[in-house]
């Protein structure tokens, strides 16, 4: 279940036509989203509104161990909306499968210009603050700059700045981290579609390069992805492959969406030098009510044994969020992880 | 006295494996006890192969400070060029991008690379350490309550091999041979006691079974301590009462007539049965804290650099003005018994005026009463006719008749012509010290004849 800040981002980024998939860090979304989501830990609750088109707050408490809790404040210089709770769909809240769009450029809106997120989230007794800044700088870049504080951080904190550049043909991302004095470039190319006819898949390639000037070390993958696009008549399906040369691991997804609420997703993993592989499975179904949806099932296993499962629905106006890790080969009992986690939204 | 050590049974891992076995578990433990670096992953360090080897250290044996049933305390000098070896074992995780996303930075600033970092790679790396050359100090004390103290004054390692997983890329061979002897001299010089100290101690619990807990179990981390620790034996010798009639009175004495010899000027020394004779400055011993007591009385403390010709109490005459002048030149006063006055010997606690006896006794007792002062040679005597001259007039006027025998006599006889002109006057001292030398050794040469005539003399009359 996304958080509700999340979701206001989410909007922002709908509301200044920025495309969050146009990057190489979302290049395999849909088979991460199926396979890697997170599920809840513990008695999590949120209460968040957004007060008004600018402004929106959240609060947060949790008791996993000892009660903590969170509170958050956001400011958009772009008016935002989002449904409440009671009405929001439910596809936005607990992504699946990602259908991608064909490229578009941004448009070049007066009004986008220097549209600006300003968001900040306190952290409950251990005082741990987390910021961002979000400023589109032109229509084809945007720079992001988020920041932690705390005090058992080396430094007291790190902050990590990315300078986000998007013509729909390629994308580019700058980073930089004080942490180690990271260095950072994401590139995505979009191959041209055929020019006869409407194009039916979306061909992408990337890589990623970084190096931590202060600890020396480097690292970088590419990565290769086809997807489908809605005029594509059969399944829809998403197939990536990524290879990092510097560890000898390669990594190949794939996402299809058997139907209306079925969607299935595979990884497998191997690594040449060490010959580890791994494979995982997952899969999603929702229950349709009327025109959206009533909740969701994910499923995951992996090649350990390992078993993720978690439930996302409505119960009135309440968003609930019930999950767990099982292993069946564990000997302390199969349950790892149980968390359920409750959300109002206004 | 023997001593035997014993390395055969540490040999075969076979005859005591479970030596071995918890041997490996306290290298494991060191190993691991400082926090692990992220970068190795799913376990800690662990002892894979542990052997001590066939052939066994070479021990020689300096000091032995403290012998008794529940103690010890020595001080050895090892040498190893053997074949030990250790093997250790770990899983490391080379992507450092991994280890830098996953542990350091928080959630919310990751940059969240997409295959980079979720790359995994842990490979098992193995480290061989064999060939040691070992040659240093080992200061070894044990107590049966306080457990085995061990302790390497130097560092021992002169030199060893690595082996590793890496061994085909020298870069990363050399980069760990040096890295790891570095680490390796940490572990002889602070892990290995604590280890040492831990078994012991286990070991001697076992043995109580519990009866007798240690007192004050002091944990030795620094040379320092150990050294602390040995300076507190000497002066706790005696303090302990049961130890007391373990040693007799006769003993003592003839033990500190040994110790005082080196106060004189002799070349004899009291024979005692085994025992060696060793130059001690005279500062270390705890005679001084009495002797101490009579700073004025006896300025000789400040010649202590010189362990074997130690002062006289004839300079008396400093009393007055000891506590403000600096004595730059060292003045030579070769005429004897001088300052040999009551004020400079009596008042030197009973203590030590027994002791100059104890130190005459053995060998002089035939012929010179108990009590006799019967050869100082005063080195610190007169001084600059600077501040404070009456001194010498008060030397002269207090100075007392001195004790007859016939050692003094010879001491009396001699002319004074060669003592007259140093007194009184400043030379730089390294002239003054040549001929004082010079002067000293022909003197003992000369009194050493003498007391051999005396005594074939007198064995004759005998």
């Amino acid at each position: 279940m996304l958080d509700f800040m999340d979701l206001i981002q989410t909007a922002f980024s709908t509301a200044t036509h920025w495309d969050p998939d146009n990057s190489y860090s979302a290049l395999n979304l849909s088979s991460t989203s199926l396979l890697d989501f997170p599920t809840p830990r513990g008695l999590r609750m949120h209460l968040s509104s957004l007060s008004t088109p600018h402004f929106a707050t959240s609060y947060t408490l949790g008791s996993l161990n000892v009660i903590d809790g969170s509170l958050s404040y956001l400011y958009s210089s772009v008016p935002l909306a989002l449904s409440p709770s009671s009405t929001l769909d439910l596809r936005l809240l607990s992504p699946g499968y990602r259908q991608l769009l064909p490229p578009s450029p941004p448009t070049a809106a007066e009004t986008l210009h220097a549209a600006t997120l300003l968001y900040g989230r306190m952290f409950l007794p251990r005082g741990t603050l987390e910021a961002l800044y979000l400023r589109r700088l032109s229509p084809a870049h945007q720079l992001r700059a988020t920041a932690v504080s705390d005090a058992k951080l080396r430094h007291g904190g790190t902050i990590l700045f990315t300078l986000q550049h998007d013509t729909a043909k390629y994308s580019s991302e700058y980073l930089y981290s004080s942490d180690v004095s990271l260095l950072g470039w994401r590139g995505l190319y979009n191959f041209a579609a055929p020019s006869t006819g409407e194009a039916l898949g979306r061909l992408s390639a990337g890589a990623e390069l970084y190096y931590g000037v202060l600890n020396k070390s480097a690292g970088m993958s590419t990565g290769l992805r086809y997807a489908t696009l809605p005029s594509h008549p059969g399944i829809p399906l998403t197939m990536t492959l990524t290879l990092n040369p510097l560890m000898g691991h390669l990594s190949a997804t794939y996402a299809v969406k058997a139907g209306k609420s079925l969607s299935l997703a595979s990884r497998f993993e191997f690594n040449m030098y060490s010959y580890e592989s791994d494979i995982v499975m997952g899969c999603e179904m929702w229950r349709p009510r009327g025109q959206g949806a009533e909740g969701v099932l994910k499923a995951r296993i992996g090649q350990n044994g390992a078993v993720g499962l978690l439930w996302e629905g409505r119960v009135k106006e309440l968003l609930f969020s019930v999950g767990g890790l099982v292993d069946f080969r564990r000997r302390e009992g199969p349950v790892k992880v149980l968390g359920v986690e409750v959300a109002y939204s206004s | 006295m023997a001593f035997n050590f014993n390395w055969t049974p540490l040999i075969a891992s076979t005859s005591s494996p479970e030596f071995y076995s918890h041997a490996k578990d306290l290298l494991t433990l060191a190993l691991n006890k400082s926090a692990n670096s992220s970068v190795i992953v799913d376990s800690d360090v662990t002892v894979e192969n542990l052997h001590l080897g066939q052939s066994a250290p070479e021990l020689e044996v300096l000091e032995i400070g403290d012998l008794a049933e529940d103690r010890f305390r020595g001080v050895f000098r090892m040498t190893y060029d053997g074949d030990a070896l250790v093997t250790v074992k770990a899983r490391v995780q080379v992507n450092p991008l991994c280890t830098y996303i996953n542990h350091t930075t928080p959630s919310y600033t990751n940059p969240n690379p997409l295959a980079a970092a979720s790359a995994p790679l842990t490979i098992p790396v193995q480290l061989t350490l064999s060939e040691f050359k070992l040659s240093g100090f080992v200061i070894l004390v044990f107590s049966k309550e306080k457990g085995i103290t061990l302790v390497f004054r130097n560092d021992p390692l002169e030199s060893m091999r690595v082996q590793s997983s890496f061994d085909s890329i020298p870069f990363i061979k050399n980069y760990l041979q040096k890295e790891i002897e570095r680490q390796v001299r940490v572990l002889f010089q602070e892990e290995l006691p604590l280890a040492v100290y831990k078994l012991s101690i286990r070991l001697l619990e076992a043995e109580d079974s519990g009866s007798r807990k240690p007192k004050d179990s002091v944990e030795p981390s620094h040379t320092q301590m150990a050294e602390e620790e040995a300076d507190e034996d000497i002066v706790s010798l005696y303090a302990d009462p049961s130890d007391v009639p373990l040693f007799p009175e006769k003993n003592e004495l003839r033990l500190r007539a040994l110790r005082n010899s080196q106060q004189t000027l002799s070349l004899f020394t009291p024979r005692i049965q085994g025992a060696i004779y060793r130059a001690t400055p005279p500062s270390s011993y705890p005679g001084k804290t009495m002797l101490a007591e009579t700073p004025c009385a006896y300025p000789g403390e400040k010649a202590s650099i010189r362990p074997g010709l130690h002062s006289s109490n004839s300079t008396m005459s400093l009393g007055s003005t000891h506590g403000r002048r600096k004595r730059k030149h060292r003045i030579v006063n070769l005429r004897k018994g001088r300052g040999e006055s009551p004020t400079s010997s009596e008042p030197v606690s009973p203590a030590s005026s027994e002791q100059a006896t104890v130190a005459s006794a053995p060998e002089f007792d035939r012929n010179s009463a108990v009590g006799d002062r019967p050869r100082k040679l005063s080195l610190v005597g007169g001084e600059c006719p600077v501040p404070a001259t009456p001194t010498t007039t008060q030397q002269d006027a207090v100075s007392p008749p001195l004790p007859s025998s016939p050692l003094t006599n010879v001491w009396r006889s001699r002319p004074d012509t060669p003592a007259g002109p140093i007194r009184g006057t400043c030379y730089p001292s390294g002239i003054v010290e040549k001929a004082f030398m010079k002067r000293f050794m022909a003197e003992m040469t000369r009194q050493a004849e003498e007391r051999r005539d005396e005594i074939v003399s007198e064995s004759r009359y005998l």
